[in-house]
């Protein structure tokens, strides 16, 4: 007996995709016919071959040629749906790389702590030197007032509250000069603690400022020549996780 | 699209979220664009792949297809379903890729017919037992590749990506009969390709 015909419905019949009606009658007829037995074994082999690629993981790194191409195709094409603010592409940029996120962090916290550690014994040549750092502790008396660099200055200030303030901090509130100045050996012990002790999303945080940051000064360079003065350009405010640490990043065009 | 059916990245959010994005996106706010984007890019490239068979290709297409939602969105209803958009855009990116580029082999059912190696019907599990899962992978992908561009796309959107006749019907812009059709002969297709795949490495292996 040819059952050819029988062969399509069973290719629907597999993935369920025969009517309840035709489904009873073919039931019926794979009750007496081992043919089609296994012909239906052998389409549920090759289907749940098919099936399995759906389970198959997609490399993260093929996603993120995906997204570099997207976001450079973005930027070149005009589109009236698109912001052409700084910070907006900044922000879509740093958002775009969260997956790496985590390793930025770690790399961003290293260059931090070099940063920290040479400007504590090279603060007097910051002025000279292309794209410096600072890192000091107590921003003065509001969040409008934090340290001042050169070119990139970066102010952690510890916080327990509006209303109460540790002896220690209180010892460290005197800083509200503007200008380079030179970070205590004491002072960035306890910037580099601050930095150190922050979790991995406030870590990601600092590393999205700095793109934003880099991103302004990059264009800002391109757009004007450098002033002869330091000119602020931008400023980032940081809430941590903790409510104790805020972490300001401030960015200056270096005329030097 | 019923939650059994949507793609997975599709089902962790609220459609009123992704609404929200679109909103957002169209107003000008790229953070909303590129979450729309770290949302659905699995699903496009895992879909563009499918239908391309090369990565290179597919990372192509699926960077169209996020310029073509960042081209239309001032356009998009966002009380439509992003994702059936997406697929459908899909299907034309990597349409219009494959016209591009030089056409692959299209074996004749008849070939693949078991006729085609009488002697060698061992069961269907004998036969997985002797052929392993890296061949019988590449025996998948290479079926896809022998199916015209409609079968399988209907095959990658409803076999694969699980989505209902009836969603793959308005995604292609045809009827249920016609996807129903159209899968049920891709699937005799790859059944055929695959046993015969499976019989040739069988009958090298008892030289």
């Amino acid at each position: 007996m040819s059952c050819e015909r029988y062969e399509r419905e069973l290719a629907l019949h597999v993935e369920g995709d025969l009517p309840p009606r035709d489904a009873s009658r073919l039931a019926r007829h794979l009750e007496g016919c081992p043919h089609c037995r296994g012909f239906l074994s052998a389409l549920e082999v090759s289907q749940r071959g098919v099936k399995a690629l759906a389970a198959e993981p997609l490399d993260d790194s093929a996603l993120v040629a995906v997204r570099a191409g997207l976001l450079a195709a973005v930027r070149e094409r005009p589109a009236p749906a698109r912001t052409t603010s700084v910070w907006g592409r900044a922000l879509a940029a740093a958002r775009w790389h969260r997956p790496l996120g985590a390793a930025v962090a770690v790399v961003v916290a290293a260059l931090a702590l070099g940063l920290f550690l040479w400007t504590g014994q090279e603060g007097r040549r910051r002025a000279h030197v292309e794209a410096p750092a600072t890192v000091a502790q107590g921003a003065g008396d509001g969040r409008g007032t934090p340290a001042l660099a050169a070119d990139v200055s970066t102010s952690v200030r510890h916080e327990p509250g509006s209303t109460q303030r540790a002896p220690a901090d209180e010892r460290t509130r005197h800083s509200t000069a503007r200008g380079p100045r030179r970070v205590s050996g004491d002072r960035a012990v306890e910037a580099e603690q601050a930095i150190t002790a922050l979790s991995p999303e406030d870590a990601d945080q600092l590393a999205r400022a700095i793109v934003v940051l880099s991103t302004i000064r990059r264009l800002s360079d391109a757009e004007k020549p450098p002033p002869a003065e330091p000119t602020l350009a931008g400023q980032v405010v940081l809430a941590t996780s903790d409510p104790n640490v805020v972490i300001y990043w401030q960015l200056a065009s270096n005329g030097g | 699209m019923t939650p059994a059916d949507a793609a997975p990245e599709a089902q962790g959010r609220a459609a009123s979220e992704v609404a929200a994005w679109i909103r957002r996106a169209r107003a000008g706010d790229e953070q909303a664009f590129g979450l729309l984007v770290e949302q659905h890019e699995r699903m496009v490239l895992r879909t563009a792949l499918r239908l391309l068979g090369r990565l290179d290709q597919a990372q192509d297409a699926a960077q169209d297809v996020f310029l073509r939602l960042h081209k239309y969105l001032g356009r998009f209803d966002e009380s439509r379903e992003l994702g059936p958009w997406l697929y459908r855009v899909v299907v034309n990116a990597c349409h219009d890729l494959a016209r591009r580029r030089p056409p692959g082999r299209e074996v004749p059912f008849d070939e693949l017919r078991e006729a085609e190696h009488p002697g060698l019907r061992l069961g269907p599990e004998g036969i997985e037992d002797a052929v392993s899962q890296a061949e019988q992978r590449r025996l998948v992908d290479e079926a896809l590749s022998t199916l015209p561009a409609k079968e399988r796309a209907v095959i990658v959107l409803r076999d694969i990506e699980g989505l209902a006749t009836a969603e793959v019907a308005r995604i292609l812009g045809t009827s249920e009969g016609t996807v129903r059709s159209q899968a049920c002969t891709a699937r005799l297709k790859i059944k055929a390709f695959i046993e015969a795949g499976r019989a040739s490495l069988a009958e090298r292996r008892t030289r």
